[in-house]
């Protein structure tokens, strides 16, 4: 009689972080259920207590090597908060630039270095070769268009924050220092490549989504709740708004202030992980299973607001007659928000007044409590911090971006496991698959370590009591 | 303009030892007063990809980098070569071999390089290197200094 069998993934590749998949397959060799472990422990709420709140924005800069602008700005405004100030619009629009900047970075990284060996050279193909080499091999523009938009994103944040990596130009009341007309002439002469760039993309990928109708079909795709900022007239929404909760038929359940997060989102602890599944209350766990990222955002706003991707987000909605619920249009809705950002950054920067000397509003601690809350690339972020009377860190939560979509890449390696897996013998592209699904959400536990040798690869399996079958590198 | 020698020390400098590389990066920083210096050091939490066009247009590359593999507080030298089939390559971050060989394939070279590997005690979160790996620190930057020279000097050879 055949034994069930345990196969693991360990670590997903072209993610992040330490983290592996376990696929579990019952007695007749079908998937029973799949599970994302996340084995690093997170610890960077103690790193905060006994500090002065200010120097916050600068210590959750280093949390990440991926998004640090995402985390300043949830810190900026959890400090504006204790600050309770209301800073000057110039320093806001400023912050903006950087934060958008940080989008285009983050998302060219996602779609072109690690899904579009995927897209380009297919999901069953050689996997030594499905990499940045093979797709430089076989298109070298997309290649090249990769590294050049990353390269956009990093140069607008080197020339905002005089810093590639952790600029601690964006400091609680609005930002250290005004933009100067050279450094906008600069960025702006950047627009124009990285916009064409942006909108080529685009249209490749949307030529290539025919080829994955299988994968669009089974990649996370399933009713769940969507949260993420919006604006109150439902605009697309990266640095404030309403959190807003929406139902998988586009219904919105909930609008709520960022500071009242801990009412309406739950942070449950599973013991296979060190990642959280944060929950929508009101619907209880696991069933407040909700859904952050680029394909919430996109899914629920009105409009972007600029002219080139707002006719993109009206061509993305003919996709479905409702919401869209395939995590495969993650990468889709990555694409367009890139093209708004290179957009929006533009717009801003020849927005009246953001040469303003005034960027920064002081004053002492007013609160002993602030909330911050932005959209990070993945999806939103959340700084709370608490303070004593003489401004030191009592304590901090964070919700990370990666944490919300916890609950949904574990169902959505479940689904894609159950059907491309059928039995002992597993394809590579099976496998590859797994992977690929948790990829469209672009996890990030960047905030884990990055020493020689912590990484390796391999496939275990085991049998229906746990023993040990066999193990096999790829 | 680009660097004759390019130093990048990485790792996360919230996570204890992890941090190291990037300690020794930011004390070489600092010995460097020289404004015209053809030694460029960067300080980064991981390696990404834009690294490579730098790399590639410098005439050797140092990396320095927190290891699992070597004992506590011990310093090895050890050569790198391309190898665009690290199985780490493309995560969020880069092997120093996958990212050398994406200098290579996509802007053209890649240079010699060498990885200065300092064994860690304790990836903890915290900004403090324990004291075996604070130690060795000295040792370190005494072999990124020796590789550098010994890259300069034969650099001048050659021309």
């Amino acid at each position: 009689m055949p034994t069930a069998q345990k196969i693991v993934i360990d670590p997903v590749t072209r993610i992040e972080g330490h983290s592996r998949i376990t696929i579990h397959l019952d007695k007749s060799g079908l998937v029973d259920n799949a599970q994302l472990h996340v084995t690093q422990f997170r610890g960077f709420e103690k790193l905060c207590q006994g500090r002065p709140f200010y120097e916050m924005p600068a210590l959750m800069a280093r949390i990440c090597g991926i998004c640090p602008v995402a985390h300043l700005i949830a810190s900026a405004k959890a400090c504006d908060a204790i600050l309770a100030v209301r800073i000057p619009e110039t320093a806001e629009r400023l912050r903006r630039i950087m934060h958008l900047a940080q989008f285009v970075q983050s998302h060219a990284l996602a779609f072109f270095h690690l899904a579009s060996p995927d897209f380009l050279l297919g999901l069953d193909s050689d996997p030594a070769k499905r990499n940045l080499f093979g797709v430089a091999a076989h298109t070298p523009q997309i290649a090249q268009d990769g590294i050049k938009l990353r390269k956009f994103g990093q140069e607008v944040i080197r020339i905002l924050g005089g810093k590639r990596i952790h600029p601690a130009w964006i400091v609680p009341g609005g930002v250290s220092n005004p933009l100067h007309e050279a450094d906008r002439d600069a960025i702006l002469a950047m627009v124009p490549e990285a916009r064409d760039i942006a909108v080529r993309t685009l249209g490749w990928f949307k030529r290539q989504l025919e080829s994955f109708r299988e994968e669009i079909r089974v990649f996370a795709n399933f009713p769940s709740l969507f949260l993420a900022l919006a604006k109150s007239d439902g605009g697309l929404a990266f640095y404030k708004g309403w959190l807003r909760v929406v139902n998988a038929d586009g219904d919105v359940i909930e609008n709520f202030e960022g500071a009242d997060y801990q009412d309406h989102i739950g942070e449950a602890v599973e013991p296979f992980s060190y990642l959280k599944s944060p929950y929508y209350k009101p619907k209880g766990y696991p069933e407040g299973m909700y859904r952050v990222g680029p394909l919430a955002r996109l899914n629920m706003a009105r409009h972007c607001g600029t002219p080139l991707a707002d006719q993109e987000l009206a061509e993305f909605r003919e996709l479905e007659r409702r919401f869209i619920l395939s995590s495969f249009y993650y990468h889709y809705a990555r694409l367009i928000e890139i093209l708004f950002a290179v957009e929006r950054i533009e717009y801003l920067l020849n927005s009246e007044g953001i040469l303003s000397p005034h960027v920064r509003a002081y004053a002492g601690p007013n609160e002993y409590e602030g909330v911050g809350v932005a959209e990070a690339p993945r999806g939103t972020l959340i700084h709370h911090y608490k303070i004593n009377e003489n401004g030191l860190m009592q304590s901090a939560n964070l919700i990370i971006a990666t944490s919300h979509n916890n609950l949904a890449m574990n169902r959505g390696i479940t689904q894609v496991a159950r059907h491309f897996i059928k039995g002992r013998v597993v394809p590579e592209g099976a496998l590859n698959r797994v992977e690929a699904v948790i990829r469209a959400f672009d996890p990030c536990l960047s905030c884990s370590t990055h020493a020689d040798g912590h990484m390796a690869l391999q496939v275990e399996v085991y049998d229906a009591e746990g023993e040990f079958i066999t193990e096999a590198h790829r | 303009m680009s660097a004759d020698v390019l130093v990048i020390g990485y790792g996360n400098p919230l996570r204890g030892d992890d941090g190291v590389g990037c300690v020794i990066a930011e004390e070489l920083a600092k010995r460097i007063s020289d404004p015209d210096s053809k030694i460029q050091v960067v300080a980064c939490h991981q390696l990404n990809p834009e690294l490579a066009e730098p790399i590639a247009e410098t005439r050797a590359v140092i990396f320095i980098d927190a290891s699992v593999e070597l004992e506590p507080g011990e310093v090895r030298v050890t050569t790198l070569a391309p190898d665009r089939f690290s199985p780490a390559a493309f995560a969020h971050s880069m092997k120093p071999s996958a990212l050398l060989a994406t200098a290579s394939e996509l802007f053209g070279q890649a240079p010699p390089a060498k990885t200065v590997g300092i064994g860690a005690a304790s990836f903890d979160t915290g900004m403090n290197l324990t004291p075996q790996v604070r130690r060795a620190v000295s040792t370190a930057i005494t072999a990124v200094e020796n590789e550098i020279a010994r890259y300069l000097g034969s650099d001048r050879r050659h021309h």
